[in-house]
């Protein structure tokens, strides 16, 4: 145990942390040259081309030094702010952290909060300033950011540059030198943490764990605290580049335990592993039981599709237990599936994977958060979607998410950014000066106002410099009105919104120039209405297309008109046919491209 | 039936709304008219000595060719195609190109039917349009036309014009009427993507175009058409029964065509291929490579497709049975069932074995061919 070095790396996004990642594993030949794919950590295609880690893994490297054999475990982290749960959960299973700052960016949002939780967790830091071989490194003025943020002395900051290999040798004397080895007491009943896990096709799924205290041993069984299940440990073992059974594990390990579990759900990170026969007095603390924050409608487009659509979401939720759904029906969509997420980004990748691995043509609705509605009988139903929100005269009140945003940004566009954030129905908490020009600003704002196209703008008003970072932070009583819109007096449930009442007007208005935009015109005049209850608050009309015939239909206008009708024609069979009104799917998320 | 088309690339100044292609200056005309000729050689094979009724001179503006240049063309053609005696031989040509003189010209060579581009007997329409000639010379030029004893005559008219009133537009239709020239091709003003017009009226410097305006001036033409005794017999042309246009006509008919010259369309039943829109390329390539050309052979579906877009516009209409003959039984009872939305909505006529647009289908041209086209 005292030889054993359990660490993660905290570090935003294209800040070299797989980079670093695959020096390490070369350095301790835990990869040989021919295995070494970029990012041997990020194995899902999807991370490799995004450059983002969304699920973590873990890795086990062999190091020697001074005559010592060590064990280092990598515990990788993923690095959005959609998943700040599952990284505090593989912090809590490090004893150290590298904290990883691109010397040309210097420190973003994401670091910070990441970093709080390992201080939280009080793992030993080791700064790593990395990129200084880019022309555009600004060593002196970020290890000064970094001395400022977690009062170091300027000596402890190692330099490093993932790419061409320089001072990566001098982070693992660090990590030995400076990570402290695993205290924990083998003897007392079994602890561990489960920071991960993965589906197998043939094995099931896979839980990656830590243990805190005790030992486990191949064929024990075993208790899953928070679910109440019970297993055989049918193999345990540790993970190499592969995984490599062992017959006993104990105290400061990390490894993995397949039981024959079938669904994701049974597996929960942060759960406790105890013994049956022996089992621990308490849970390992830190346990939440996820819950998705943000939800959308996914729906075939061919409704033929239902099914495997359905089974497609079944196989993804089979590595990725945050994502929930269940069926759901819409007049204007037909049959499809109400999926809940952990943030944006988490939607976004499911879609992108659906697409990609399953092949699956599909009509995402506009996302919206979770509300809590109160009825006048004093029932609380949580709602999902517009729709389900309670009758008005049965209605009591709303209560939406708030969220604790961080943005970090440089000062000149700090005006811009309260604007902003003050647009979003923001208040100001906190505004701290990391250096004389960056400046960290503290809002508390409703997570609805996030989930449109905040973090787009952000990133346009601050010439992408602005890096951002939230968590959850409760909920708070709203003033929300639910916003139809109507086509031909038809109301489209798909593109039902809750919106602050201040922000109905315009938005409404919005919604439906861009709809004009969208739809295309059709043989009849088409109202679009935008209402709240029975009251019309915004119209625009399309007017009917009165002609549609080419002037000119000689030689070469043959082919090149043959070829734009025919993919007219392809679109619109994508189109959904609302009353008497052909809308394109483009439509259903016109709210994300208000401007 | 087969035909000839020969692309000649070459104008005064562009027109506004025009997208096909052509150049504004004449240093290249030697260089273009070897290439040419090099195109007509080598490509003798290509209508598999079918006999050829009709050869069009398109363009640009090919009434900027000289006699000689001409001359030499035709005898280039007739060295390697099977040119029939009736053979139709059309010239494009610009009301400005054509003096007494060279109408004289014209009349004495090869060409027997002349397509003058009129557009308007207005001079704001012109302007708007960005045409070279004036609204009296164009009138000017039709009775020279006449005189010259050019008996086959077509002119062009455009409708939908921002400066054409519903009257001007009747008095457009009327002047033509009264001329006695039988054969008459007039097209909607449309905005085409990457032209002058599109970006002007983009920049607020022209008038947009009215659709509004464009389907009134379309209703008064066929009616005035059908009254003065024409057969509307493509969407934009009318013609006295036995003046089609035998050029034009091929094409609406699926009959094999050659095209010579930058940008010029073949067509053998089976692919169809098309030269580089660029004149240096086409003088450097043509004759000597096949990269002068891009190719694409036809599917089933898309040779069906074709024909029931081409021929839903004409009045011969679209024939089940041809259909049934030429891609099969499927197709012919699939064109059928998706026509039947409109024939209700009166849009779609059936008369024996064949369908027609009615005069409000006409207006839907497009999307109704899209509907019959295979899935």
């Amino acid at each position: 145990m005292k030889n054993t070095r359990n660490f993660c790396i905290i570090a935003h996004i294209d800040h070299g942390k797989s980079t670093l990642a695959d020096r390490l594993l070369q350095l301790t030949n835990t990869v040989s040259e021919r295995d070494q794919k970029e990012q041997v950590l990020d194995s899902m295609d999807l991370e490799r081309e995004r450059g983002i880690t969304i699920k973590s893994h873990a890795i086990q490297m062999n190091y020697e030094k001074g005559g010592e054999n060590y064990i280092l475990n990598l515990i990788d982290t993923p690095g959005h702010v959609d998943f700040s749960y599952e990284v505090s959960r593989s912090i809590a299973a490090c004893e150290g952290a590298l904290l990883v700052v691109d010397a040309t960016q210097g420190i973003q949002a994401q670091t910070i909060s990441n970093l709080y939780l390992a201080l939280d967790h009080d793992l030993e830091i080791i700064p790593v300033l990395n990129k200084i071989d880019m022309e555009s490194a600004m060593v002196d003025e970020v290890e000064d950011q970094i001395i400022d943020l977690i009062g170091c002395d300027r000596e402890d900051i190692l330099r490093a540059s993932a790419k061409t290999g320089a001072g990566v040798a001098e982070i693992l004397e660090a990590i030995v030198a400076r990570v402290p080895g695993p205290v924990g007491d083998p003897n007392a009943p079994l602890q561990a943490l489960i920071f991960d896990s993965v589906f197998n096709p043939f094995r099931g799924i896979i839980a990656y764990f830590r243990i805190m205290n005790g030992s486990m041993q191949k064929g024990d069984l075993v208790k899953f605290v928070a679910t109440g299940k019970e297993y055989n440990a049918d193999e345990i073992g540790v993970l190499q580049l592969k995984q490599v059974p062992k017959k006993v594990m104990s105290a400061g390990d990390v490894g993995y335990i397949i039981s024959g579990i079938k669904t994701s759900r049974e597996v929960k990170v942060g759960d406790t592993i105890t013994q049956v026969d022996r089992p621990c007095d308490k849970a390992i603390a830190g346990f939440e039981n996820v819950k998705p924050m943000v939800f959308a409608g996914i729906y075939p487009v061919d409704a033929d599709d239902y099914e495997e659509l359905r089974a497609s979401i079944e196989k993804l939720q089979l590595n990725d237990a945050s994502l929930v759904f269940e069926p759901e029906s819409s007049a204007a969509l037909g049959f499809g599936f109400r999926c809940g997420f952990l943030g944006l980004l988490h939607m976004e990748i499911i879609q992108e994977r659906l697409d990609r691995e399953f092949d699956m043509d599909v009509i995402t609705t506009v996302p919206n958060v979770q509300f809590k509605a109160y009825t006048t009988a004093g029932d609380l139903i949580e709602v999902h979607n517009p729709s389900g929100l309670p009758d008005a005269n049965k209605l009591d009140y709303i209560e939406e998410p708030y969220i604790i945003a961080q943005i970090i940004s440089k000062s000149e566009y700090l005006g811009n950014i309260m604007t902003l954030a003050i647009e979003k129905r923001g208040v100001l908490k906190n505004q701290v000066y990391l250096t004389s020009d960056r400046v960290e600003l503290t809002f508390e704002m409703p997570l609805s106002e996030i989930v449109f196209d905040f973090y787009d703008k952000l990133k346009s008003i601050s010439r992408g410099y602005a890096s951002f970072d939230y968590h959850i932070e409760g909920y708070q009583r709203a003033t929300l009105v639910k916003l139809d819109i109507l086509l031909n007096g038809e109301s489209v449930d798909a593109l039902s919104t809750l919106i602050h009442r201040d922000h109905s007007y315009n938005f409404g208005r919005k919604m439906c120039e861009k709809l004009k935009e969208l739809i295309p015109r059709q043989q009849y005049d088409i109202a679009i209405q935008a209402a709240i209850g029975t009251k019309i608050i915004a119209r625009e009309t399309i007017k009917a297309l009165r002609k549609d015939v080419t002037a000119k239909c000689y030689g070469g206008d043959i082919s090149r008109k043959r070829k734009l009708l025919e993919k007219q024609k392809k679109g619109k069979k994508r189109m959904r046919q609302v009353g008497n009104v052909e809308v394109p799917q483009s439509a259903f998320l016109a709210v994300l491209k208000l401007d | 039936m087969a035909g000839i088309y020969l692309h000649i690339p070459f104008c005064k100044q562009k027109c506004h709304y025009c997208n096909f292609f052509s150049i504004a200056s004449l240093k290249q005309k030697p260089d273009f008219l070897n290439a040419l000729k090099r195109e007509i050689a080598i490509q003798k094979a290509y209508l598999k000595n079918e006999g050829v009724q009709t050869i069009y001179f398109g363009g640009g503006t090919p009434s900027m060719l000289e006699k000689a240049e001409l001359n030499s063309i035709m005898e280039e053609l007739h060295k390697h195609y099977n040119i029939q005696p009736d053979v139709e031989i059309t010239l494009e040509a610009n009301p400005d190109d054509l003096s007494r003189e060279k109408l004289k010209i014209f009349a004495q060579s090869a060409i027997n039917r002349l397509s003058i581009g009129i557009q308007s007997f207005f001079d704001d329409d012109l302007n708007y349009l960005n045409r070279v000639h004036s609204a009296d010379h164009a009138k000017t030029v039709i009775d020279n036309a006449l005189d010259a004893g050019f008996e086959n005559l077509t002119i062009d008219l455009i409708y939908g014009i921002p400066t054409l009133t519903d009257k001007k537009w009747q008095q457009n239709i009327d002047y033509f009427l009264a001329s006695g020239i039988k054969h008459l091709s007039a097209y909607a003003l449309t905005v085409e993507p990457r032209t002058a017009l599109a970006h002007l009226i983009n920049k607020g410097k022209l008038k947009a175009v009215d659709e509004q305006q464009s389907v009134r001036h379309f209703e008064m033409l066929m009616q005035s058409m059908e009254a003065a005794g024409f057969v509307h017999y493509e969407i934009s042309n009318f013609a006295k029964p036995g003046h089609y246009s035998k050029h034009n006509s091929l094409y609406w008919i699926g009959g094999n065509y050659l095209g010579l010259g930058p940008s010029a369309h073949s067509y053998n039943g089976i692919s169809r291929q098309w030269n580089v829109s660029h004149l240096t390329k086409y003088i450097n390539e043509a004759g000597q490579s096949e990269s002068v050309f891009e190719k694409e052979e036809l599917t089933l579906d898309q040779r069906y497709d074709e024909y029931v877009m081409t021929s839903l516009r004409t009045s011969w209409g679209c024939d089940l049975e041809h259909i049934q003959n030429a891609f099969g039984k499927r197709y012919s009872q699939y064109c059928l069932s998706q026509a039947q939305a409109f024939l209700r909505e009166a849009k779609i006529e059936q008369r024996e074995n064949r369908l027609f647009l009615t005069q409000k289908g006409k207006l839907f041209a497009d999307g109704i061919a899209a509907e019959l086209f295979i899935d």
